[in-house]
């Protein structure tokens, strides 16, 4: 076999992709389920040139990652539930200032110090939503360490790309079971490279200045140009501005520039959805158990189909709202309270015929546990 | 498919023996392997388990619920395990640490992996190498050069976790799985 292929657990498929994505700077502060991800970033990272730092929070290493990038590397950090709290406000700050940076959220159960050990899908609304005022995000998840490998890569390109926050969000199993990676070789999956600025230094340059793509050229900070960043509504030097149209217009460019792009950063993974009428939406490892459902389910002549998310954020809710259109049940499978049941019920046309699976004790999600909704959603009992 | 569970205490190289299986299927026969892996807090002496399943296709759900084989290296794990075993499957212990209970409805095998990995051996820490040739033997899940290179990629080319491999496909009483389960 190939040498590129590995049995690894899902924190180094994590790394693995961060790695072929370009990563160069990571700080952070390890925390279970995420530990292993800065354990094997302190290795491999100064071993390639790049830089680890362990901080001696989550607030300074979100701050740390902020600093880096701005100056011209690709930057990351890993964390779980009560650090990814810590970093709500440095968050903000990088989705208000534009700067690129993946942060990694591998979920365990919560609120508070909650469940250290065991695999929960409690940080999707906080994902969405962990950072006060309008704004939107990316959030990208995975069932299978290949998946998870790409959904890192593409992380750090959509980071790049629209300049902003993007957040991997996976669950303590996927974390820490191994199984099959293959790596790419390189050049195998597109990377996007930072987009730089041609005004050379001494020249008047307007850093936020955005260009109708959405992207915005940068330069690395502490280089040729002088400018200001901030966390204050700006002007497109970067300069404070309470201008109506200045504030009305950088809020719609930050929304808009993701949000109008729902379906270019939707991904998803789909199995015998074409005549499904039992729908079962999942994603993470439940989408695993969700899977093995259908798969007995079509063999026992059960018309089951999965569709598996893998952008959480923006909420891919045209393709949710096209895919349940026939299904007489939707049955939302995850490790929560039903936190992505609620947005497949404002998306679909019939809310009355979503249900949620859900596990929330800190065990995973078994297929007879799904197996068990479908019957009483069925009307044949447990 | 074929799912297992290997089972004793912290500190036994429990885990290990389950990475080294999963490697040898993965990396050198480009089979699939998913293995999972609960412990106690405890750094030495809580329960360790790890499961896993080995097939030709792609496995989706990862937690083995009923096992067609199931080892236990020490009586507590093998007092809370037990249940776990499908019944009529393959259940392998250690002779000096465990008392088997003949209420547990399955092939049961007692071997002294243990006592051959302390005085024979005089390597007591390579008992679990030990269990993985018992396992290779007994299952035919994986041929033994696969794991020796998944060994010798680990822990080095002249390991002696390799002997020990090699003793424990002797220990067992020859292959005992029917070929249809892998």
């Amino acid at each position: 076999m190939s040498e590129r292929t590995l049995f690894v657990h899902g924190n180094q498929a994590c790394v693995e992709g961060a790695l072929y994505a370009g990563v160069s700077f990571y700080a952070g502060y390890p925390i279970t389920p995420s530990s292993e991800i800065a354990e094997e970033m302190s290795v491999r990272l100064p071993a390639n040139g790049g830089r680890f730092i362990q901080m001696e929070d989550e607030i300074s290493s979100m701050c740390a990652i902020i600093g880096a990038s701005l100056t011209g590397r690709k930057v990351m950090t890993a964390t779980s539930g009560p650090g990814f709290s810590l970093m709500q406000e440095a968050l903000g700050y990088a989705i208000m200032a534009e700067i690129p940076c993946v942060i990694v959220n591998v979920m365990r159960g919560g609120p508070s110090t909650g469940l250290p050990t065991q695999g929960s899908q409690g940080d999707v609304n906080q994902a969405r939503w962990g950072t006060h005022g309008d704004h939107a995000i990316i959030a990208l998840t995975a069932s299978t360490h290949q998946a998870l490998f790409e959904a890192t890569v593409r992380a750090f390109n959509l980071a790049e790309t629209y300049r902003s926050p993007v957040i991997v969000l996976y669950d303590e199993l996927l974390a820490h079971m191994r199984e099959r990676l293959t790596l790419p070789e390189p050049g195998d999956l597109p990377l996007v490279e930072r987009l730089r600025t041609f005004v050379p230094g001494g020249v008047d340059y307007r850093p936020y200045l955005a260009r109708s793509d959405g992207r915005l050229p940068m330069s690395d900070f502490g280089g040729v140009h002088r400018y200001n960043v901030t966390g204050l509504y700006h002007d497109m030097w970067g300069f404070p501005s309470t201008d109506p149209v200045t504030v009305n217009d950088l809020l719609h460019h930050l929304h808009d520039k993701i949000v109008v792009r729902t379906g270019e950063l939707e991904s998803h993974r789909e199995y015998a959805l074409e005549d499904a009428d039992t729908v079962l939406i999942s994603y993470g490892t439940p989408a695993r158990s969700a899977m093995q459902v259908a798969r007995k389910g079509r063999d026992s002549g059960h018309r089951v189909g999965v569709l598996e998310l893998e952008t959480l954020w923006p909420f891919p809710g045209q393709l949710v709202r096209d895919v349940c259109e026939k299904a007489r049940i939707v049955i939302v499978v995850e490790m929560n309270m039903g936190q992505i049941r609620d947005q497949v019920r404002a998306a679909v046309r019939a809310p009355e015929r979503v249900f949620l699976a859900n596990r929330v004790d800190g065990e995973f999600i078994k297929p007879k546990d799904i197996g068990t909704v479908i019957r009483l959603v069925d009307g044949h009992g447990v | 498919m074929l799912k297992l569970i290997l089972s004793g205490v912290g500190g036994q190289g429990i885990i290990t023996a389950g990475v080294i299986l999963g490697e040898a299927v993965v990396i050198h026969e480009g089979r699939y392997a998913v293995q999972t892996q609960s412990y106690g807090a405890e750094v030495r002496g809580g329960l360790a388990r790890t499961d896993l399943t080995i097939a030709n296709s792609e496995i989706y759900y990862p937690r083995v619920e009923q096992a067609h084989v199931l080892v236990a290296l020490h009586q507590d794990a093998y007092l809370r395990l037990n249940r776990s075993i499908r019944p009529g499957g393959i259940l392998i212990v250690d002779e000096t640490l465990v008392t088997l209970d003949a209420r547990v409805d399955a092939r049961q095998f007692s071997l002294p992996i243990i006592r051959t990995a302390e005085e024979e051996l005089k390597r007591p820490q390579a008992a679990n190498m030990c269990m993985v040739g018992v396992l290779v033997t007994m299952t035919g899940v994986v041929e033994p050069d696969s794991v020796s290179q998944a060994i010798r990629t680990r822990f080095g080319v002249d390991h002696p976790n390799l002997e020990a491999f090699a003793r424990g496909l002797e220990l067992a009483p020859g292959r005992v799985l029917q070929s249809s389960l892998v």
